[in-house]
């Protein structure tokens, strides 16, 4: 027995030597874990800083309301008509016709101005007025370059009427759609021709008019089919990122 | 004795390493760890142009830089270092970094003691689950109400992703730490860990790591869920590099940690304790560490493929060269087995709490050991029931259910010895014990569900909606957590020195039981109606199942933060428990509370009596045994453990 | 609880199967209950309850089977269920009598020890049982391993692609390229499906099956609508920022109607007849 307990103590710890000479020191502890709480916060804050500068994915807040423009009819149905205007800008920060976008943005990322999110009335006429800044190229699918959901599935385009442009020439696309459950079926898809020749920090645009209308109330999301982020399918960054090139639009 | 030593030694005690050693800990890692990732981050941005690649490599190499940095200066990166470089330390340095001094302060240092690295892991491990918790929350808030604008698309995205991994590793983190950390060496009479070095890596490296995963929502979130499903993942926003970088220090922990179970488990045993009398728990943590090491490659490889895709431009994951499928296949030899090795040592640990608390032996202990063996070796074969909707062919999809449902036999016997254990037996109505039976309820609706999500038929109707949500949390919280906290509140008296509130305790019970089954049954509703998971927004005929399944969220989080409540307030004015609060059987029992530093006072011997089954321990009237525990007759006069002198 | 701390719970007896009787403080009850019956009793019960929710509540909760590949699998689900109820009743009756047996709620003295058992006939049993249920269940999921309603010689071949986030349909024989899904009744449908950028997936609920959609791979999917009505098309893998709203209705139409929308679109009439084989 006393043999085994012998052997029992030679399984030993792969430590060192231990001695009994630091079972005295706890006192230290509550000023040190005060100290790492302290340091640990401003050094997280720092590092939290280092890694946001620069980095900052704050879409801009705020809901345009659509202003009234009297009645309209429809198919026979009298609607009321409303007015939005929005902007497409190549970066978040651009100045092409005055104001910057987001301020504090992610200054390389296209966006929409003054604000992504839209409000309008159910059951409405919806007549949209897009200045579109940016350059472009082609869409991952070409069926986007048609107009469709639109009052006679046309858009006016700096001042032509058209049902569908060059797909190896956009700059950016408005496509709205519900949420599920709602408003079965109803999808708007305009394209937005890209700015030919200098169009980085100019003034140069293209003007797009559209009139839809709009569905029950409820919320509906649009976004952008122009593939103008990053990483793969270049649907990433300013495009999988809610507020620039995508946003709500409120049926009231 | 100390001054024999420095003139053995090469080196004087205040050595240039001795000085940085004595410094290091959790704010000198805070600090170097800033620094680093400070000056990567300016390097990065003199090197590479913000955009398209050069954004994620400067994230790479502030994530690496973090985390190299933040090891660095806790101490993890010394064993390594101190090898290669040939360093001789001084004792007391050592036998500090072995956790002699004692003190709270050896929580926030590197400490080779694998009690200290079992509470490190408990820590970090709620850390997560907390911020996994309050990711259910806003999601569960979010889904309230059909088209809600709560969160929207972006943060919902991110807070799904952050809330899956982050519930995932805190899990594991449980099962890394308290369990295989703290309580199975004691379980088998170990007086340390076999590698202790290697064990006090893991929490380190994981503990930065999990800055890097929760950084990730402020620096532009990672939309893509747990499975971080590539060719998204190639295209989610840079934090999903910081993801990734996550994901291989999760690799690093879980490989090393596991190795040191292993070793531990099968080097460690005290005298006696022969794999045949190991406890059904050390035997459960053996198999899961061995099957986590044998597959976390899978996640290192894809998570390496997704960092090269995303800074190099390889194209791994993006046609036409590389495809989404080839991840989905290399995920899932990895994602499979985790399950099982989140699953099997909740299941060993109410093994045991179902032995004390029906006072006799486990039941059938072989078959519980044969079942989580075949448990593990199906884990391996069973990943083709993800791909049912991938276009497996029908002879593939037919091979692979027949696998998956095979888990019945083994998971079925598991469930069985559970139910002998307790069945006629003499039931002591304590707070582990309750956990048996919510383990028990929560396991057969998960195991059906499982079953039925198994057949290709009824999975092509399910396959990404909310009934396999349900599903997996009816796993994963109804089993793997709940026989987490089953275990953490029998071993609390162990790892605290005092009772758990047993009142306080139970009422939590009842909340995280009701909530379990409000939450996750609703969820079964929403999935039958056709609800897609991880979606911001449903159609409204779903919301009556959403609604209920939010209140019962709500439910178990109060459930869960009681019952965590009722433990932090129990650590610090609870009811001083002995030894062995419980009348166990297992010989962790048999050694004061709180353990000393080698654990035994004299090394554990089992007795040979035949008769003695798995969890047997001797007592000192057995012949033929050293009794263990308490002041033994047969170690009088030699040292115990924390006086033992440096000649010894 | 006064009387816990008085429970005589920790007294050598010997005999711990007659030890266990007082019950007059309502926390030991008596070892000699009859726990079989009991667990039968609850087993029984509960076994019952789990089966009528497992035939009831599939077609209270489930979209209208919308073809026989989703009849299928309703039926499935009804199966399984069946064959789970006895589980489940197995589990809780165990569990709840064994609850009922000798039991202390005396926080301070655990209850003297049980008589050690060695399981075996019970695991044996529950294991031959387990494996009648799990042969059961892999021969039904062979069976219908192969969607019933087998394919017909002459598909409408309808070309989805996923992308983030939106779904297109292309009827083959024409130019329409539309968001609507529009399904004629009792033709087989052949979906040929792929992405455009990640992987997405198809599924078309009411139909009972889905597919993924990758990019750089067309997967197939056969199925025949066999109702009229309304279905959802819903993106089942998390795609990115939209995956929420990649939602679309659809609609199974008679085969003349199918005919008519497709003109709606745009097709020549004649063609239109030909693509959905309805007579001039």
């Amino acid at each position: 027995m006393e043999g085994r307990a012998t052997e029992g103590e030679e399984v030993n710890l792969s430590e060192a030597p231990l001695t009994g000479r630091f079972h005295g020191r706890p006192s230290a502890l509550p000023v040190k874990a005060l100290l790492a709480t302290v340091v640990g916060v401003v050094v997280v804050a720092a590092a939290a800083w280092v890694l946001l500068a620069g980095q900052t994915y704050q879409p801009p807040s705020g809901t345009q309301v659509a202003v009234p423009l009297g009645k309209a009819t429809v198919n026979g149905h009298v609607l009321p008509h409303v007015a939005l205007n929005f902007s497409t800008y190549p970066f978040s920060n651009g100045t092409n016709d005055g104001a910057p976008v987001h301020p504090g943005g992610n200054r390389t990322w296209p966006a929409t101005g003054p604000t992504p999110n839209f409000q309008v009335p159910a059951n409405a006429l919806v007549t949209v007025t897009v200045r579109q800044y940016d350059g472009g190229a082609a869409l991952n699918d070409p069926w986007f370059a048609t107009v469709r959901g639109t009052i006679g599935n046309v858009a006016t385009i700096d001042g032509r009427v058209v049902h569908a442009i060059n797909p190896n020439r956009v700059g950016h696309s408005f496509l709205l759609q519900s949420l599920p459950g709602a408003a079965s079926g109803f999808f708007v898809n305009v394209p937005f021709p890209a700015v030919n020749g200098d169009w980085a920090d100019s003034g140069k645009h293209r003007t797009i008019v559209f009139d839809f209308v709009s569905g029950p109330k409820g919320t509906y999301v649009w976004n952008c089919e122009f593939p103008c982020g990053q990483m793969i399918a270049l649907f990433g960054s300013a495009m999988s990122t809610f507020g620039y090139m995508s946003g709500y639009l409120h049926a009231v | 004795m100390t001054t024999a030593l420095k003139l053995d030694s090469a080196s004087t005690p205040t050595t240039w390493s001795d000085r940085v050693r004595a410094r290091q800990g959790a704010v000198a890692g805070l600090v170097v760890g800033a620094v680093a990732a400070a000056v990567a981050w300016t390097g990065a941005h003199v090197a590479f142009e913000v955009g398209n690649w050069g954004t994620d490599r400067v994230t790479a190499l502030t994530s690496i830089a973090w985390i190299l940095g933040f090891n660095l200066g806790v101490g993890t990166w010394n064993p390594p270092i101190g090898w290669l470089l040939g360093w001789t330390t001084d004792p007391e340095l050592e036998a500090t970094e072995a956790g002699a001094a004692g003190g709270r302060s050896r929580y926030l240092r590197f400490c080779t003691d694998h009690k200290v690295v079992g509470i490190q892991y408990l820590v970090l491990g709620l850390t997560l689950l907390a911020v996994g918790g309050v990711g259910a929350l806003l999601i569960r808030t979010q889904l309230l109400s059909p088209h809600s604008t709560f969160l929207g698309p972006t943060a919902y995205g991110d807070v799904v992703t952050l809330h899956g991994l982050s519930m995932v590793i805190g899990a594991l983190l449980l099962l890394i730490g308290p369990f295989a950390s703290f309580v199975v060496p004691l379980m088998i009479g170990a007086r340390s860990v076999a590698l202790p070095r290697l064990n006090a890596m893991g929490v380190w490296i994981m503990a930065s790591a999990a800055v890097c995963l929760i950084a990730t929502v402020v620096i532009g979130g990672a939309d893509v869920g747990w499975t971080t499903f590539a060719p998204l993942a190639d295209q989610a926003s840079p934090a999903m590099t910081a993801l990734a970088i996550a994901m291989v220090g999760l690799v690093a922990c879980v490989i090393l940690s596991g190795i040191s179970t292993v070793a531990t488990v099968v080097t460690m045993r005290a005298k006696g304790m022969t794999m045949q009398r190991l406890p059904v728990m050390a035997w459960g943590s053996l198999v899961a560490a061995a099957l986590a090491v044998a597959t976390m490659a899978g996640l290192l490889l894809v998570m390496t493929f997704v960092l090269t895709d995303r800074t190099m431009g390889t194209s791994f994951f993006v046609p036409p060269w590389g495809s989404g499928g080839l991840y989905e296949v290399m995920f899932w030899t990895m994602g499979q087995p985790l399950l099982y090795v989140l699953l099997i040592p909740p299941a060993g640990a109410l093994l045991e709490v179902a032995s004390s608390f029906a006072r006799r032996p486990v039941v059938n202990p072989r078959a519980i050991v044969v079942s989580f063996i075949v448990i593990a070796a199906i884990s391996f074969v069973t990943l083709g029931h993800h791909l049912y909707t991938a276009g497996l062919s029908p002879a593939v999809a037919g091979a692979s259910m027949a696998l998956t449902e095979l888990f019945a036999l083994p998971v079925g016997v598991v469930v069985l010895c559970l139910l002998a254990t307790v069945w006629r037996g003499s039931i002591w109505a304590r707070l582990p014990l309750f956990f048996v039976y919510l383990f028990l309820w929560d396991l057969v609706i998960g195991g059906v569900s499982g079953a039925l999500l198994g057949n290709p038929t009824t999975d092509r109707s399910f396959h990404g909606g909310m009934v396999v949500t349900a599903h997996l949390h009816f796993m994963m919280v109804g089993a793997v957590l709940v026989g987490a906290a089953g275990g953490l509140v029998y071993w609390f008296p162990k790892f605290t020195g005092r009772m758990l509130d047993e009142r306080s305790g139970r009422g939590a019970f009842w909340l995280i039981a009701f909530g379990i089954q409000l939450t996750f049954l609703a969820q079964f509703w929403a999935g039958a109606e056709g609800m897609a998971r991880r979606v911001a927004w449903y159609e409204p005929g779903f919301q009556t199942a959403n609604q209920i399944s939010t209140v019962g969220a709500y439910l178990l989080t109060l459930g869960w933060v009681v019952l965590v409540w009722a433990g932090v307030w129990s650590a610090r004015h609870g009811r001083p428990a002995p030894a062995d609060p419980w009348r166990a059987r297992t010989l962790e029992w048999r050694t004061p509370t709180p353990v000393p530093l080698r654990n035994f006072p004299v090394a554990p011997v089992l007795s040979e009596d035949p008769e003695a089954t798995y969890s047997a321990w001797t007592d000192s009237s057995t012949p033929g045994a050293v009794p263990v525990g308490g002041h033994s007759n047969t170690g009088a006069g030699r040292p115990s453990a924390g006086e033992t002198g440096g000649e010894d | 609880m006064p009387s816990e701390t008085s429970n005589g719970t920790g007294s050598p007896s010997s005999d711990d199967q007659a030890a266990a009787t007082q019950r007059s403080d309502g926390h030991l009850a008596d070892g000699a209950a009859r726990p079989w019956a009991f667990a039968v009793g609850v087993g029984v019960a509960v076994t019952a309850a789990a089966a009528v929710a497992a035939v009831v509540l599939p077609g209270r909760a489930l979209p209208v089977a919308a073809s026989s590949t989703a009849t299928d699998a309703a039926h499935t689900i009804r199966l399984y269920g069946l064959l789970a109820a006895p589980v489940l009743g197995a589990v809780v009756g165990t569990a709840a009598a064994s609850l009922i047996g000798r039991r202390t709620n005396n926080l301070d003295e655990p209850p003297p020890d049980a008589p050690p058992a060695s399981g075996r006939p019970a695991t044996m049993v529950g294991f031959a049982f387990t494996a009648v249920l799990v042969v059961a269940v892999v021969a039904w999921g062979l069976v219908t391993l192969t969607p019933s309603g087998a394919a017909t010689e002459d598909p409408l071949t309808v070309r989805v692609t996923g992308h983030q986030w939106v779904w297109t349909f292309a009827y083959s024989g024409t130019k329409v390229v539309g968001t609507n899904l529009v399904l004629p009744v009792g033709r087989s449908v052949a979906f040929e499906v792929t992405s455009s950028d990640v992987t997405h997936g198809f599924h078309p609920v009411g139909l009972g099956t889905q597919v993924e959609a990758a990019p750089g791979v067309t997967t197939e999917l056969r199925v025949t609508p066999n109702k009229l009505g309304p279905l959802t098309v819903q993106c089942t893998q998390l795609c990115g920022l939209l995956h929420s709203a990649m939602v679309t209705h659809a609609e199974v139409v008679t085969p003349s109607a199918f005919a008519r929308w497709l003109v709606t679109q745009g097709v020549a009439p004649t063609v239109a007849r030909t693509v959905a084989r309805v007579g001039p």
